[in-house]
């Protein structure tokens, strides 16, 4: 698709053409594409596309607040906070509690009470209506990242460091993955005439091989065994020979299939009534799969925008996430 | 996602940064023919930066001339200390541009004469480009097989992420991003494509044989 070789681009230009992508990032890509011909083409191609498919204008990037909305809100907030005030009386209507937090979540409407008691949630098992109290009232989600799979990010592959690739592995890497037939996703090689994929169990076993591809991507055919890490790496075919990728002094690219428990947890809360994005981003958190629990609770944010305890999960998961492995070809 | 500068580098160069240093010295002592070259330089990728942020193509048409103005004037007057960081300089009056005009709609009048030999974006080329990359557009979006197209929507115009698409559709996430990606690749690749051998077509159907 590209005749750039930066990494990254293909993520960032799509999200970038979204308005998704971190404001930082977003610069740096600008910094990028104005300087480079061949990024500027995708940008305008996919720019092109989404405008004749959108019947309807996206909202702004980043739209700053003109300054009568950035004086009028803060006086309509302080001037309802002294109704606020001067109007309660707890004794008047003992029945109506104040809730801490309120969302709208696919079928249901939780809601927090000032006691920390969750309501909305009834139809749910016990340990499913714990998790979301706890999230509700913490802020938080419980995201437990394998520490084998951190670790493996600090480490690189011996060996003859001038053998290093000049492409790069996209996903998965450095990540748990819910499906047990992951899906593949490389860059392109200047002048590769095919990519063959291999995967490795614990010991270098191999368990999956790709016959040649063509394209950049290869959904696994066979089932991964759940709960055990894998590495992988793709060798491209040229006219001078073969290059794999990753390469010392290059990290492995190491991911792991989730284990069978959370996932058939998933599967459940998948098929329950509540289709509920909250739940499934605090099970996604909790088996790891922190990428599949942040777009949970992207979806949450759509139908609660604005909503600060929403901001805050999203926060404590940013916070709980390892930074994608850099699988820079080594200078 | 977090992404180093490093990682964006591909496409620097010292040669680039010497050519960046003779523009912007040429336009500080006034060469016209610098600031036409400036600005057939920037006016797409400011372009494309002014509707990826804005959303709005009559907005972005509006203001790209504002800020190849500012640009020019900025540069004239000698503001850029650092030319290798030509760039950056035009991305932050692009960005200022559009973030005065969400705060205000008045304009401040310029105080010097404007550049009058600047390639007009409005152009009757320009305009015929636009409409053809629209055509290729189109018929990028309606090569695609339904269920993409349904996919490469929800992705683009809905802003969703693959797995909440997947929910949707009742698909695995990872069949939706090989297809997603699959269908970026496709109409991007279309559009570049049909848009490189229209170009050749014209060159060849100028040329006298």
């Amino acid at each position: 698709m590209t005749d750039c070789t930066a990494p990254l681009i293909d993520r960032c230009l799509e999200r970038y053409i979204q308005g998704t992508l971190p404001e930082s990032d977003a610069r740096k890509f600008e910094e990028h594409y104005f300087d480079c011909p061949a990024c500027l083409a995708q940008v305008e191609a996919l720019q092109a596309v989404a405008q004749q498919m959108g019947s309807k204008p996206l909202q702004p990037r980043r739209a700053p607040i003109p300054w009568p909305v950035r004086v009028a809100v803060p006086a309509a907030i302080a001037a309802g906070l002294v109704l606020a005030f001067i109007g309660f009386h707890p004794w008047r209507q003992p029945e109506q509690q104040i809730s801490r937090a309120d969302l709208r979540d696919g079928n249901l409407n939780l809601s927090l009470d000032k006691t920390g008691q969750l309501h909305g949630a009834d139809g749910l098992p016990k340990k499913d209506r714990d998790a979301l109290q706890a999230a509700l009232a913490t802020g938080r989600l419980e995201a437990s990242f394998p520490s084998d799979l951190a670790a493996s990010q600090a480490e690189t592959m011996l060996g003859n460091t001038a053998a290093a690739s000049p492409f790069q592995v996209i996903s998965p890497v450095d990540r748990v993955v819910s499906d047990d037939r992951p899906a593949f996703a490389w860059q392109s090689m200047p002048g590769a005439t095919g990519y063959r994929v291999r995967v490795y169990a614990g010991g270098y076993r191999k368990v999956a091989e790709s016959p040649t591809l063509h394209g950049l991507n290869w959904p696994c055919p066979v089932a991964l065994a759940r709960g055990q890490n894998y590495t992988w790496t793709v060798t491209a075919t040229s006219s001078t020979g073969e290059v794999r990728t990753p390469a010392p002094p290059q990290p492995e690219a190491v991911f792991q299939v989730m284990g069978s428990a959370p996932a058939a947890g998933i599967e459940s809360a998948l098929r329950g009534p509540a289709n509920g994005h909250l739940l499934l981003a605090v099970l996604y958190a909790k088996a790891g799969a922190v990428d599949d629990a942040g777009e949970q609770l992207d979806l949450l944010a759509k139908e609660n925008p604005n909503s600060p305890i929403v901001a805050r999960l999203k926060s404590s998961l940013n916070q709980a996430t390892p930074s994608p492995i850099k699988t820079k070809a080594a200078q | 996602m977090n992404v180093d500068r490093s990682d964006m580098d591909s496409s620097w160069s010292p040669e680039a940064a010497m050519d960046n240093d003779r523009l912007v010295r040429a336009i500080q002592d006034g060469d016209r023919e610098a600031e036409r070259a400036f600005a057939a330089r920037y006016l797409r990728p400011v372009k494309a930066m002014l509707l990826a942020r804005s959303r709005n193509p009559d907005l972005a048409a509006d203001l790209l001339q504002d800020v190849m103005i500012d640009a020019i004037c900025a540069l004239r007057r000698g503001q850029l200390r650092e030319p290798q960081k030509l760039s950056s300089f035009v991305i932050g009056i692009a960005r200022n541009r559009l973030n005065n005009h969400y705060r205000s709609t008045v304009r401040q009048p310029e105080s010097l004469e404007f550049p009058d030999l600047l390639p007009d974006s409005s152009s009757h080329a320009q305009k015929l480009e636009e409409q053809e990359r629209e055509n290729l557009a189109m018929n990028a979006i309606s090569s695609l097989d339904p269920l993409d197209k349904k996919i490469l929507q929800m992705t683009l115009i809905d802003g969703l992420k693959p797995g909440i698409i997947a929910q949707r559709l009742s698909l695995n996430p990872d069949v939706v991003r090989q297809r997603k990606l699959r269908a970026t690749r496709r109409v991007i690749d279309f559009v570049r494509r049909q848009s490189q051998t229209e170009s050749s077509n014209h060159i060849v159907v100028g040329k006298v044989t």
